[in-house]
């Protein structure tokens, strides 16, 4: 159990709305979320161009996001009192987060890391300096799971500490999120979400969500095989919108191919309908055109969760598309939260 | 107290951004030399290239030789400008010093890597074609030198003086003094060797040349002068105390920031090495140089300098 007993420090949960007006989750992303540095770069630009937009609106304000980040990061620190240490523990300046790990960082105050930065002794953390090692309380992990330590995943890591997850289980270190917190963002769970919600919490899940059919349950993966021209089929485990088929707009050919793939291996995939989603007036080319949009929230959770008042609006700049993601040609927006006028 | 790894990033991407702007005004000043002595002493002008070359060594070694001295001219030109293949060209430090500092930018201000990458993308676009036209290469290469400039100003202005600093100063001191260490090492003994009455004027336009490629002229004639004799420039690119170039301020320099670096109980290696080194300089005068030991010296100084280096990176940077 992972110290403080929580699990994803930083949530962005994948919001869209569909053709009748209905905020939808679309996707849980309990991994390591990216894109926070957007939304505050974005608002920074914003009020540097059109100063005269905020000013008309309560817009309630993002800019505490580091703060917040930092008391979440902190709140789960082993050695509690003393200043404990936060680390960002980034690949390097080859990811293409690395904008992002560099920003938190600088906004946050504390090192950045890289693997090879940290050592293991005595079954607790340290990070090399140049007069000596200090210890490391808290990790803010922007690498994925196989990542983290060689001994115990991938051992062709270089990104990694040899030992992590060693100190990690004996509660010297904290790891944000905590290794393992993927399984509720898998994919597949996502369909038991609603269920899950219920079991555990005894309510009801206070969003839908998209109806998803699991490539693993025999009913599904033929209804997924006759209805592939009708559904969008995901893999598992990937993320940013790699190894997906949009099945309406895919060739015949695309589609045979596609299904060969799956039937090696059903259980790695999932199909959903195509949900139509909404669109905001973009400035293209001089003009203003619908776009599709969906909204990424940042949530945080350490002594208490906290949605921050704004998120992600990323947009399928292309005409007609329905990938937002930004390795896939996507763009973002500033988004506002409006604070309710006084009176 | 920082992490190895940001302080080795600080202490190169230091060195880089100097070695940067010594490449840049070295060539402004050769080329222009070149230009000088061309119609008069072909073999000269050939010398300064060559020289130029020794003092800085990228240039690949399956490189054409030039058979004119034209062609020589611009291979040079171009090749310590903008080749990104070699080692010691502007652009290839001004994209090293770029690279650290996007490793540790997190350990910079804003001013200083705005600076610094706009500087290194207008040089950038620069193509051969255009840099072959003296012109351009030289306002190319004086803007390069300004903007190198403006990062240095950013970095006094806006970094805090921590350990970061501190060791991007270190990399920067270092690299200034090992480089004016190098290029008298290069130069002296051509220099010592010309009989100067044959032709007076060019003589004298070769060790003007020296003093301004180590930015160094107008500091020295306010030293010794306009009159420019051969033993007082060396004394003072070797042991004046005040010069930002001179040997001695140099070394004195690297001494003091890996004195304030290393902490008060121990006396690191490094510190050991460069103080020996800062206490010879501060004693050592006109006899050196009248006794011919010169270049001897300058041997010593390099090989110093080197361990100094070496002590750096295995006690900080752990590499």
């Amino acid at each position: 159990m992972p110290l403080r007993k929580i699990f994803t420090h930083v949530v962005g949960t994948d919001i869209v709305r569909d053709d009748r007006g209905d905020y939808l989750v679309l996707e849980d992303n309990c991994r390591v979320p990216s894109g926070v540095s957007y939304v505050l770069e974005n608002r920074n630009l914003l009020s540097r161009v059109f100063p005269e937009f905020l000013g008309a609106y309560p817009v309630r304000p993002i800019k505490d996001y580091p703060t917040l980040l930092l008391e979440t990061l902190r709140f789960v620190a082993p050695r509690r009192g003393d200043n404990p240490v936060v680390v960002i523990l980034s690949p390097g300046i080859h990811n293409s987060a690395y904008f992002e790990h560099s920003f938190l960082a600088r906004e946050m105050g504390v090192p950045l890391v890289e693997g090879r930065d940290l050592l293991v002794e005595g079954n607790h953390l340290f990070m090399r300096r140049t007069h000596g090692k200090r210890q490391v309380d808290v990790i803010y992990r922007r690498i994925d799971d196989d990542f983290l330590d060689p001994l115990a995943f991938r051992r062709d890591s270089l990104l990694g500490v040899p030992g992590l997850l060693n100190v990690y289980r004996e509660g010297n270190v904290a790891l944000a999120n905590a290794p393992g917190a993927g399984v509720a963002d898998d994919k597949s769970v996502y369909a038991y979400m609603p269920q899950l919600i219920k079991y555990y919490l005894g309510e009801d899940a206070l969003l839908p969500q998209v109806p998803t059919y699991l490539g693993f349950k025999k009913d599904d993966f033929t209804y997924i095989a006759e209805h592939l021209d009708r559904l969008v089929v995901k893999t598992t485990g990937d993320a940013g919108g790699y190894g997906m088929l949009m099945g309406p707009f895919a060739a015949v050919k695309e589609r045979e191919t596609y299904l060969a793939a799956m039937k090696k291996n059903p259980g790695n995939y999932i199909a959903q309908p195509l949900v139509e989603l909404s669109t905001h007036p973009t400035h293209i080319g001089g003009r203003f055109e619908p776009r599709r949009v969906d909204l990424r929230p940042f949530i945080l959770y350490g002594d208490r969760i906290r949605v921050l008042p704004g998120g992600l609006t990323r947009v399928a700049l292309r005409d007609g598309s329905y990938v937002v993601n930004s390795s896939q040609g996507g763009g973002s927006k500033d988004t506002w939260v409006l604070a309710s006028r006084e009176g | 107290m920082i992490l190895s790894r940001v302080a080795d990033g600080l202490y190169w991407m230091g060195r880089y951004v100097e070695r940067a702007e010594n490449a840049a005004r070295l060539l402004l000043v050769t080329e222009e030399l070149s230009t000088e002595v061309l119609g008069l002493d072909e073999a000269l002008a050939r010398e300064e290239w060559r020289d130029l070359r020794a003092v800085f060594p990228g240039f690949p070694t399956d490189e054409m030789p030039a058979r004119t001295l034209t062609g020589l001219a611009a291979a040079s030109l171009v090749g310590l400008a903008i080749d990104p293949a070699n080692r010691y060209s502007v652009l290839y430090s001004l994209k090293k010093a770029r690279d650290n500092a996007r490793s540790v930018r997190e350990a910079l201000t804003l001013e200083v890597f705005v600076n610094l990458n706009e500087t290194y993308r207008e040089l950038e676009v620069q193509n051969r074609r255009q840099l072959a036209d003296p012109a351009t290469f030289r306002s190319a290469l004086t803007s390069t030198q300004r903007g190198i400039m403006s990062t240095v100003g950013a970095i006094e202005h806006t970094l805090t003086r921590d350990a970061g600093w501190l060791f991007l100063k270190l990399g920067e001191s270092f690299e200034r003094v090992f480089r004016t260490a190098v290029i008298l090492r290069t130069k002296l003994p051509a220099l010592v060797a010309t009989e100067p009455k044959i032709d007076l004027p060019l003589f004298y336009s070769q060790w003007r040349s020296l003093l301004r490629g180590l930015s160094s002229l107008e500091n020295y004639r306010k030293a010794f002068g306009a009159r420019l004799e051969p033993i007082d420039v060396l004394q003072f690119l070797l042991f004046d105390p005040q010069t930002p170039r001179s040997v001695r301020y140099g070394v004195t320099a690297v001494k003091e920031y890996l004195d304030r670096i290393s902490s008060a109980s121990e006396l690191s290696q490094s510190v050991r090495i460069v103080g020996k080194l800062a206490a010879e300089l501060s004693y050592q005068g006109h006899d050196l140089i009248r006794e011919g030991q010169s270049l001897s010296f300058l041997d010593h100084v390099l090989t110093e300098l080197g361990r100094t280096h070496d002590a750096v990176s295995a006690v900080y940077f752990g590499t």
